[in-house]
């Protein structure tokens, strides 16, 4: 038996396959020479877990990409908690810097003329416990190719429905939030 | 001029909504950066 769902040309879906459907993508948010990218309402009940993709097709500065979690149109601004990995492949060198509760989750770095993408694991955002965030990017930093990891938890136990994705300079792309169904 | 934010609410169902941030949220954006930590440090 081939692994559900298992679409045919012309075929009627069913609620059972539909609801089969193990990543849905649930919303996206296109940024034009602007510094934050804001999706509201993009965690629900519907799913626990979350999947979202950070695409950069442009900068106009170096700078840092971080994001806050959202609820009623607010941005959280305290409690995130997190450390990043940084390796460097030809120089075999890498380093951490943590941050501890601080007003918000830095994700990477964005080269001013470098166009990157990357995805984020959001765990547990609609629900009223800490949310866990996890992810990975790569770019060119003068010349040095840089792995970067974030691993980390926001430490407050609120239900959020919305997420913000922010630089200190301005930055074109699109977010775009996926429900990974459980 | 204050940045600009891209505002899209899947629950409003409206387009994106692109406008300067209002003074509260600059001054929560300008917060949110002045107290981002540093990046790794990784030598080349």
């Amino acid at each position: 038996m081939a692994t559900p769902p298992d679409f045919s040309s012309g075929a009627v879906l069913t609620a059972a396959q539909m609801n089969s459907v193990g990543l849905w993508k649930v919303g996206s948010t296109t940024i034009t020479s602007a510094t934050t990218a804001v999706l509201d309402g993009c965690f629900s009940s519907d799913y626990r877990d979350y999947l979202l993709t950070v695409d950069v097709t442009g900068g106009t500065a170096n700078t840092e990409l971080a994001m806050q979690f959202r609820v009623g149109g607010v941005a959280a601004a305290t409690n995130y908690n997190y450390g990043q990995f940084g390796a460097n492949p030809a120089g075999v060198s890498s380093n951490s810097a943590p941050g501890a509760s601080v007003a918000s989750a830095s994700l990477t770095f964005i080269p001013a003329t470098q166009q990157n993408s990357c995805n984020y694991f959001i765990g547990q955002p609609n629900l009223a416990v800490f949310t866990s965030f996890s992810g990975d990017w790569y770019y060119d930093d003068g010349g040095a190719q840089i792995m970067r990891r974030t691993i980390g938890r926001h430490k407050t136990a609120t239900a959020y429905t919305g997420v913000q994705v922010f630089t200190g300079a301005a930055w074109t792309g699109k977010i775009t939030v996926y429900g990974y169904r459980s | 001029m204050k940045p600009m934010i891209v505002i899209t609410d899947l629950d409003e169902g409206t387009e994106d909504i692109v406008r300067e941030m209002t003074d509260e949220e600059y001054a929560e954006y300008e917060y949110s950066i002045a107290n981002m930590p540093p990046p790794p440090v990784i030598e080349p």
